[in-house]
């Protein structure tokens, strides 16, 4: 079916969409749209892993930004900051209210594990997934079905799904 | 005097200024702007005006005469050929080639052909809302009161009195939902794209009520009281092409069911998904056993139509309808389910700042049965086939 979601990178909560940054990328990194970036210790943006540092200042890249052959500062990235509601991927299961950090998936989000991870590695909380999508159960009885996650309560998300956080 | 009509060179090869010798009504041209007369500059004529009026004159006269048989206005070779190249692409390229071809700036821009229909607006229908009553409201509570009937006539003895009896009535209170859907256009959309994105993104959001309508209609009947269909539709009897389980018993039962309920609905509307239908027209029960053929034409689009078999009920196909099961509802009379369309209210605004344009529609409605008793939901009626 052609319905499309939003993709990942978009601010999805229109009172956060200003105050948006625009920083220069590091050297040899290529960013894609909604990846989890941060500003390393010389002030290049570059995107996120799970050994990135706690505390950091986490950012969303709302465009993508290929500097794979560029120097420090050839380009630059428009960044979501602390404060805005945007997509990014998730590539793990998480419940709904539950604060992310970074998984092994560079750029992406898991499931913040209270009491084991660093207080500083919590990139945002999940909010939801998108609401009003029609799929299809693959399974039997192969039912098509409407999901509204916007009014009701926000559904676990899958790996892969592109999920709304609000960035912290 | 002289009177200067364009000076526009386009190419290096014809970069030479156009003038009209009022003397003569000829178009020179020249490669330097001419002070006291053609002859200081080399004029060189390009176009008699006098032959253009005069074919025109002809031509006006003589609708239906030859083209080729006025004579040319035409004093010199490469304008010709230009003139003729022009025409040429006029003709190949259409609007877009002749208004490129028109303009001074982009003449020499590629013309890129963008179909004007573009695809993937259309939605499929979504029929499943007509499974409810569609009820207006023009604020957000509703209340529907239901009566409850007192019983029969008794017998009575000589000088015994009867025992009174009183109609009861209940009500049940209903207030809408508040839906909403939000879309917005970026300056820069609207600047890139060839298409309307504001028309398009009206279009598309306007399907968006009728989905959502059609989707809360159908999970409303998803909690109809169940009725178990006597078997599969679409099994046959081994070895032969009749079908084991006759589905119009099933719709007999229900309709037995909810008219037996003595509320006063009757069967006369029923919901199923598509394929459920298609197995349906197959049974033997419905097609005969004696036809070569398997069933009347069908169609797979959703919509409402009769059901075949079964006289004086309408039948809705829905894709959002799970397969093997059919809802049996009442709808004219003591309708089961109420779909409860409040106000609807559609506003933009403007984003000065960043150009942004953003539109949305606030929708209430609500989609609740009403009348359990005049409803079914005969399940298993088909097994469910991937598609």
């Amino acid at each position: 079916m052609a319905f499309g979601l939003t993709p990942a990178g978009t601010i999805t909560k229109e009172q956060t969409r200003l105050s948006t940054k625009r920083l220069p990328v590091k050297a040899s990194v290529n960013i894609a749209k909604g990846d989890v970036c941060f500003v390393n210790t010389s002030g290049w943006v570059d995107q996120a892993t799970n050994s990135t540092a706690a505390g950091s200042e986490w950012f969303v890249a709302l465009e993508p930004a290929n500097n794979t052959s560029g120097t420090n500062g050839a380009i630059s990235v428009p960044l979501a900051q602390k404060g805005h509601f945007v997509t990014v991927v998730a590539s793990d299961v998480i419940q709904p209210g539950t604060p992310v950090k970074i998984g092994s998936t560079t750029g992406q989000v898991v499931a913040f594990v209270t009491g084991t991870d660093a207080e500083g590695l919590k990139v945002g909380i999940y909010q939801g997934k998108e609401g009003g999508v029609i799929s299809k159960d693959s399974n039997t009885p192969f039912l098509e079905s409407y999901t509204d996650s916007e009014n009701f309560v926000p559904v676990t998300c899958a790996a892969t799904d592109v999920i709304e956080v609000l960035l912290r | 005097m002289r009177s200067r009509i364009t000076s526009a060179p386009a190419e290096k090869d014809t970069s030479y200024a156009i003038w009209r010798n009022p003397e003569d009504n000829i178009l020179y041209g020249t490669y330097g702007d001419p002070k006291y007369g053609f002859k200081e500059v080399d004029a060189f004529p390009l176009y008699d005006l006098n032959a253009h009026l005069n074919a025109v004159k002809v031509a006006k006269e003589n609708p239906e005469i030859n083209q080729d048989s006025l004579p040319g206005a035409f004093l010199d070779n490469d304008l010709e050929q230009l003139a003729l190249e022009y025409q040429a692409n006029v003709k190949l390229g259409g609007r877009q080639k002749q208004a490129a071809l028109r303009s001074q700036k982009n003449s020499a821009v590629n013309i890129i052909n963008v179909w004007t229909e573009v695809q993937g607006r259309y939605d499929r229908p979504y029929a499943g809302k007509l499974l409810a009553k569609e009820i207006p409201t023009n604020n957000l509570v509703i209340s529907i009161d239901k009566i409850t009937k007192f019983t029969g006539l008794t017998k009575i003895d000589e000088g015994q009195l009867t025992q009174t009896k009183e109609l009861t009535y209940t009500r049940a209170n209903f207030r809408a939902v508040k839906y909403g859907l939000k879309f917005v256009i970026s300056e820069e959309s609207r600047l890139v794209n060839v298409h309307n994105v504001l028309q398009d993104s009206v279009m598309i959001a306007s399907n968006k009520i009728e989905q959502r309508a059609s989707f809360d209609v159908i999970n409303a009947a998803t909690g109809l009281t169940s009725q178990s269909a006597v078997g599969l539709w679409d099994v046959f009897v081994s070895g032969t092409s009749r079908s084991t389980y006759n589905p119009l018993i099933d719709f007999g039962i229900a309709q037995l069911n909810i008219e037996g309920s003595g509320v006063g609905g009757s069967l006369d509307r029923v919901g199923m998904h598509p394929i459920t239908y298609a197995q349906y027209l197959a049974n033997s029960a419905i097609r005969g056993t004696a036809s070569a053929s398997t069933v009347a034409p069908y169609s797979f689009q959703p919509g409402t139509q009769a059901l075949v078999g079964i006289p004086g009920i309408s039948l809705v196909l829905d894709n959002g309808i799970q397969q093997g099961i059919a809802y049996a509802v009442s709808l004219t009379r003591d309708a089961t389910i109420a779909y409860f369309q409040g106000p609807q209210r559609i506003g933009s605004a403007h984003d000065e700042e960043t150009g942004d344009d953003k539109y949305f529609i606030i929708d209430y409605h609500l989609a609740n049965v009403i009348q359990s008793e005049t409803g079914r939901q005969i399940t298993g009626a088909i097994t469910p086939i991937a598609w």
